[in-house]
């Protein structure tokens, strides 16, 4: 889902990297950067890479990446995902070259950000009914919401930035993005909704230090 | 500001540089300029940013291709829009071979360190889950969705373990060396 550079305007990106850095600001107030956080946080991106890297299994030998936003952001706290992640994704861009550094404000606002507050609202309200619906859909959601961020964000581009009529960056409307990029992903959604229920209820029962705070 | 520090804002502001141009012309003497920069690199550095914007500038540029049975396209943007793309990665690839981008956060000690740590960790985890993917096909003939699921579920309680206890032998080994005074 990282859009590379080149596809989007700095009209787009510019303030998009401004609201970035605002909210890393206020989530670095919020968890103070001593030895033990730091080394949590490091290895927590570490986990959040490697959740990233699994790829599904679909039908006809294709595949595609797990998100894990969903499943971060409830066994951590979503201030934990949402710094995590933007680390997994600064790093992909400036290290490996991975989505575009221009972008990365757009990436972070939208996967690490939108994607781990949503899918743990989701959790939290709906967890008192039912726990595997909640969970279920917070998978979806924190695939969901970030693919619809992207998707007006691309689909704006035409409208934002065109010479007489000429697109100069991504060239397809609201429309078609909306259709292109979230069709698959309400599919995938289904997936991810699944495999976090799956991921969660194995941890929860094997692995209880991590929820010994809830 | 240091070397680095320096060269890095240089790639920013040319970033945002070439953004703002919507220029083949300039685009393309850019492009000549900073291959003809890579000198001995341009062949590693041209298959890097071929192998990396490929994918996505074909199903960009044949989807829009494709669209004009349908509707009025226009032919230049496409050109604009490709070579607008390969610049840009390729000079990433290039100031990732130039640039020490540890140096470049070292204006604090906390967010270097950070830095540091994440991509050494990504690093080891990466390592280590690619040992996982490699026994997982080689102990499997037939692969099925509930076998995939069992070994997720191993893989990731592995690491979650290690996020856990990695943690905390780094902080102690941080601590014990004087790193943090907390």
């Amino acid at each position: 889902m990282h859009i590379p550079d080149g596809f989007i305007s700095p009209v787009t990106y510019l303030p998009l990297w401004g609201g970035t850095l605002a909210l890393w600001y206020w989530a670095f107030n919020k968890v103070t950067l001593e030895s033990e956080q730091i080394s949590f946080l490091a290895t927590l991106s570490a986990l959040s890479f490697v959740l990233m890297m699994i790829a599904i299994p679909l039908p006809a030998g294709t595949s595609a990446h797990l998100s894990a936003v969903a499943l971060i952001s409830i066994l951590f706290s979503p201030l934990l995902a949402f710094s995590a992640i933007s680390m997994v994704l600064v790093i992909e861009a400036l290290f490996f070259g991975v989505g575009g550094v221009s972008t990365v404000g757009i990436n972070v606002m939208g996967i690490a950000f939108l994607g781990s507050f949503s899918a743990y609202f989701t959790y939290k309200i709906l967890k008192t009914y039912n726990e595997t619906l909640a969970l279920f859909l917070a998978g979806w959601m924190g695939m969901n919401v970030p693919a619809l961020f992207v998707a007006l964000v691309l689909g704006l581009q035409p409208l934002i930035a065109s010479a007489e009529g000429t697109p100069l960056f991504f060239p397809f409307d609201i429309k078609t993005t909306m259709i292109a990029v979230m069709l698959p992903h309400v599919l995938l959604g289904i997936v991810e909704g699944i495999i976090t229920v799956t991921l969660y209820r194995f941890l929860k029962k094997n692995f209880k230090t991590v929820f010994e705070d809830e | 500001m240091n070397r680095d520090q320096s060269l890095f804002l240089l790639y920013i502001i040319l970033i945002i540089l070439f953004t703002s141009i919507h220029s083949v012309e300039y685009l393309l003497l850019s492009m000549v300029i900073l291959f003809t920069l890579s000198y001995k690199r341009f062949i590693f550095l041209f298959k890097r940013t071929g192998k990396t914007v490929w994918l996505s500038l074909s199903v960009i540029s044949l989807s829009y291709l494709f669209a004009g049975f349908f509707t009025q396209i226009h032919l230049p943007f496409l050109l604009l829009l490709n070579i607008r793309v390969f610049l840009l990665s390729f000079m990433t690839f290039f100031m990732l071979e130039n640039i020490n981008l540890f140096k470049v956060f070292s204006f604090s000690k906390k967010l270097s360190s950070l830095m540091a740590l994440s991509f050494s960790q990504m690093h080891i985890f990466q390592r280590t889950f690619k040992e996982f993917q490699m026994g997982y096909t080689s102990r499997t003939q037939k692969k099925r969705w509930t076998t995939w699921l069992k070994s997720l579920n191993a893989t990731l309680l592995y690491f979650v373990n290690k996020t856990l206890h990695s943690s905390k032998d780094i902080s102690l080994g941080m601590k014990s060396r004087g790193f943090f005074h907390d």
